[in-house]
């Protein structure tokens, strides 16, 4: 419980300040109290309209992560497998991660299936995160433990697979937990070019109409999506830490 | 050790490295000669610095080396783990027969464990000394307070000095 205890005062703090500067209007009306967007949130004609648009932007943002995750770590391995190939892959991530979210999204919209781009767009923001922390990770292997596998006359590949691999998982997985909410911002971005529903369109259509409530309704489910994502994926790696040591 | 193999996996990690099926015969005779079968589901985390070497030197065991090369094995352990290991590595001496060439800065551990003790000066690493110890096998406890064995420590003992100086 005294762990949690830091975590919830954080939370108290922020959702009193919000509903505190909602209530004394101090940014004026586009800035409702806290409690007001949690009364839009609980009433019965909304919350499934919110629940399905988290549902949908929350399984994009997951099978970007998943994909972007795989082919982030794919390019790790290979620039690890096959060195000279090392400092152009770097240069690719990066020059991918340079491009901008929102362009990255206009350009999918244009080139690929429609239902698609959110979850393409989820994936390329992921995807430089996780190769950044998949590559470091693969390259922690002790010394000790890198002459062991030569004096046992381990292979490249063998190394990979029996030392570098297993010892990488946590750091890869911290990888994919600290870009869980790019994946959310990915799916939204991707969502508003070319999705009728999600958070993406929810958020547009609360803009337009003035719709307050909704827009902050929807800004914090998507910021509890990231959240719960991040949350559980920290589950595993706290699992599997205890289970290797 | 790998941290996140059993002490099991990590003895039969050798066989698994080269591509061969693993014996678990031969593993488990290993824990059981180097006193680790009680903890062979344990992690190397849950074990103490001599028990880790006890793994180390089961693994160094397992696919039937013709030399052992043992770089100050016991170097981090205490005075009595050190002098137990000692004595239990003549044990797995005894029955696996191997010939060992072993770095230690123990004058004690030298004669008491060695055949010849070779002593080496430092930069540049040559030897200068070659002593055959005449100790009968099996070496217990006993032959630490033998007078042979003293005069034998006394005299590397000045010898190293010697180089040293």
């Amino acid at each position: 419980m005294t762990r949690y205890a830091p975590l919830l005062a954080g939370v108290v703090a922020v959702a009193a300040v919000w509903e505190l500067l909602g209530r004394l209007h101090v940014f004026g009306t586009m800035w409702p109290p806290l409690s007001a967007v949690l009364a839009y949130v609980v009433a019965p004609d909304h919350h499934s309209l919110l629940a399905a648009a988290v549902l949908r932007t929350g399984g994009e943002a997951l099978a970007g992560l998943a994909i972007g995750s795989s082919a982030a770590i794919l390019l790790a391995s290979l620039s690890v497998l096959v060195p000279p190939a090392a400092t152009g892959l770097g240069a690719f991530a990066s020059i991918v991660n340079g491009v901008p979210v929102i362009a990255v999204a206009g350009i999918c919209a244009l080139t690929i299936p429609r239902d698609a781009t959110p979850v393409v767009v989820a994936a390329l923001a992921v995807a430089f995160i996780v190769f950044v922390a998949a590559t470091a990770a693969l390259a922690t292997s002790p010394a000790t433990h890198r002459d062991l596998f030569a004096v046992l006359g381990a292979s490249r590949i063998v190394t990979f697979a029996r030392l570098d691999v297993p010892g990488a998982i946590p750091g890869i997985l911290d990888g994919v937990r600290s870009a869980a909410p790019a994946a959310v911002v990915g799916a939204i971005v991707g969502e508003w070019f070319t999705a009728e529903r999600g958070l993406g369109p929810l958020l547009v259509a609360a803009m337009q109409n003035y719709e307050i409530e909704q827009l902050w309704a929807a800004a914090l489910a998507g910021t509890a999506l990231s959240m719960a994502i991040y949350g559980v994926l920290g589950a595993v790696r706290g699992t599997l830490s205890a289970r290797s040591s | 050790m790998l941290p996140w193999l059993s002490v099991r996996d990590n003895v039969a990690l050798p066989f698994r490295v080269a591509g061969r099926p693993v014996d678990a015969v031969r593993v488990d005779e290993l824990l059981a000669l180097v006193g680790m079968a009680e903890f062979a589901a344990a992690r190397p985390q849950q074990l103490s610095g001599g028990m880790r070497q006890r793994v180390a030197i089961a693994r160094a065991l397992v696919l039937h080396p013709r030399i052992l090369l043992l770089d100050e094995p016991f170097g981090a352990l205490d005075a009595v783990t050190r002098r137990q290991l000692n004595i239990e590595l003549q044990r797995i001496w005894s029955t696996q027969r191997i010939t060992t060439v072993l770095v230690t800065h123990s004058i004690d551990e030298a004669v008491f464990l060695g055949d010849r003790v070779v002593v080496m000066s430092p930069r540049p690493g040559r030897i200068c000394r070659d002593a055959p110890i005449p100790l009968a096998r099996p070496r217990g406890r006993d032959v630490l307070s033998d007078a042979t064995f003293h005069a034998l420590t006394d005299d590397l003992s000045r010898a190293l000095d010697d180089v040293t100086t």
